[in-house]
């Protein structure tokens, strides 16, 4: 089966990087064949991060520089990216899932199907409860939602259940999962739906 | 939710209930073991996805890259069943501009609201992903600033 590909978007700062990590760990123990393609604006922060976690071997992380707004590497002109992940594979034939980051961009952007099979929008509480309430093509179009921080909700002022009720509204029941990036929680969950839906393992 | 009906696993696309197995198809279709897998055009580009036929059974849908999901892709196909892929291509509008100034403005407002674009002679298609309405209100904010209109289309039309 050829690999998998699937996109985390979100805004800037949402926790896309902590939640690749944490889902990097739970491939590792499940033995799940990844590599990732991040998309900076002009450097390879990202990339360089997860290099220095250690979770994957250095050559299965890939940057993309955008050069301008995030999105349009992932949807106007998603070439690059397509050829990165090509790359990846042909070097790595045994990959089940190749992940790939958006740089941080507003609630209107999207993934290109050219370029993913499925892909997750990442918000976080403290962004503000009304994230969902605004209708981005982002919340409302990804094949599932992610809020994450939820271990700070109370400390925002967010009432997190309503945060979650109303997300789950305006997607007219597409699933919408919490998590805690910091915490742990919610990880298992995501893992679970990825397998279901897009794994098949 | 799915039936209890064998899942399948669909690695490639064997051929068109249109072309090819358009008869192997036809005769499976007599004996009523024809399963059918919809799904709109905004999905058609993925190369996986978990989908479930009209029987309810579950399939486990993996591509490679250069295969397309196209409507009347045969999935399956064996002495006893066989599933077909339909493509619901019926979101669209066709924008019709009526001079170049329009067509020039219509090009650049539909650009820079990335919809996703077909061109024809003398019209332009926007293929929806989402609500038709929200596309019709990004439109009317342009009304004032270009000439154009939406073109009804027949059901044959749509069709073609
Ligand atoms: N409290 C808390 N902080 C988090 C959580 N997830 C991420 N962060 C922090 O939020 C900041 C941005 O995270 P990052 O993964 O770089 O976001 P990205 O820009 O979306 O990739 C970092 O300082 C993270 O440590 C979480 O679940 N809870
Ligand atoms: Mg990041």
């Amino acid at each position: 089966m050829t690999a998998a590909r699937i996109g985390i978007g979100g805004p800037v700062g949402s926790g896309k990087t902590a939640l690749i990590e944490r889902l990097l760990a739970e491939f590792a123990s499940i033995g799940i064949e990844v590599a990732v393609i991040t998309n900076d604006l002009v450097t390879d922060e990202d990339a360089e991060r997860l290099r220095r976690g250690g979770q994957l071997p250095p050559e299965r992380i890939l940057a993309v520089q955008a050069g301008a707004c995030p999105h349009t590497v992932i949807r106007e002109d998603p070439t690059l990216n397509m050829a990165a992940a090509d790359r990846l594979e042909a070097r790595f034939p045994q990959l089940q899932l190749i992940m790939i980051e958006s740089g941080g961009d507003n609630l209107a952007s999207t993934f290109s199907l050219d370029l993913v099979d499925w892909w997750m929008f990442v918000i976080d509480v403290a962004g503000g409860d009304d994230i969902p309430r605004k209708r981005g093509p982002g919340v409302l179009q990804s094949d599932l939602l992610v809020v994450n921080k939820s271990d700070i909700a109370p400390h925002v002022g967010v009432d997190f259940d309503a945060m979650m009720a109303e997300a789950r509204a305006v997607r007219n029941g597409r699933p919408a999962l919490a998590t805690s990036c910091r915490q742990g929680s919610g990880i298992a969950e995501v893992v679970e739906h990825l397998r279901r839906e897009v794994l098949f393992s | 939710m799915t039936t209890d009906l064998p899942r399948l696993e669909i690695s490639t696309i064997l051929g068109s209930a249109h072309d090819d197995l358009h008869d192997a198809v036809h005769a499976l279709e007599h004996r009523g073991r024809v399963e059918w897998i919809d799904i709109p055009q905004a999905d058609a580009a993925r190369k996986r996805l978990r989908a479930t036929t009209d029987k309810r059974r579950d399939c486990l849908i993996a591509l490679p890259r250069s295969a397309t999901l196209v409507d009347g892709a045969v999935l399956h196909m064996t002495d006893d069943l066989a599933v077909v892929l339909r493509v619901d291509s019926g979101a669209r509008l066709v924008l019709v501009p009526h001079d170049l100034q329009s067509a020039l403005r219509l090009g650049h407002w539909c650009g820079n609201l990335h919809w996703k674009v077909d061109f024809g002679p003398g019209s332009m298609t926007v293929l929806l992903d989402g609500p038709e309405e929200r596309y019709r209100e990004r439109l009317r904010d342009l009304e004032t600033l270009a000439g154009f209109h939406i073109r009804e289309e027949s059901a044959e039309e749509a069709e073609a």
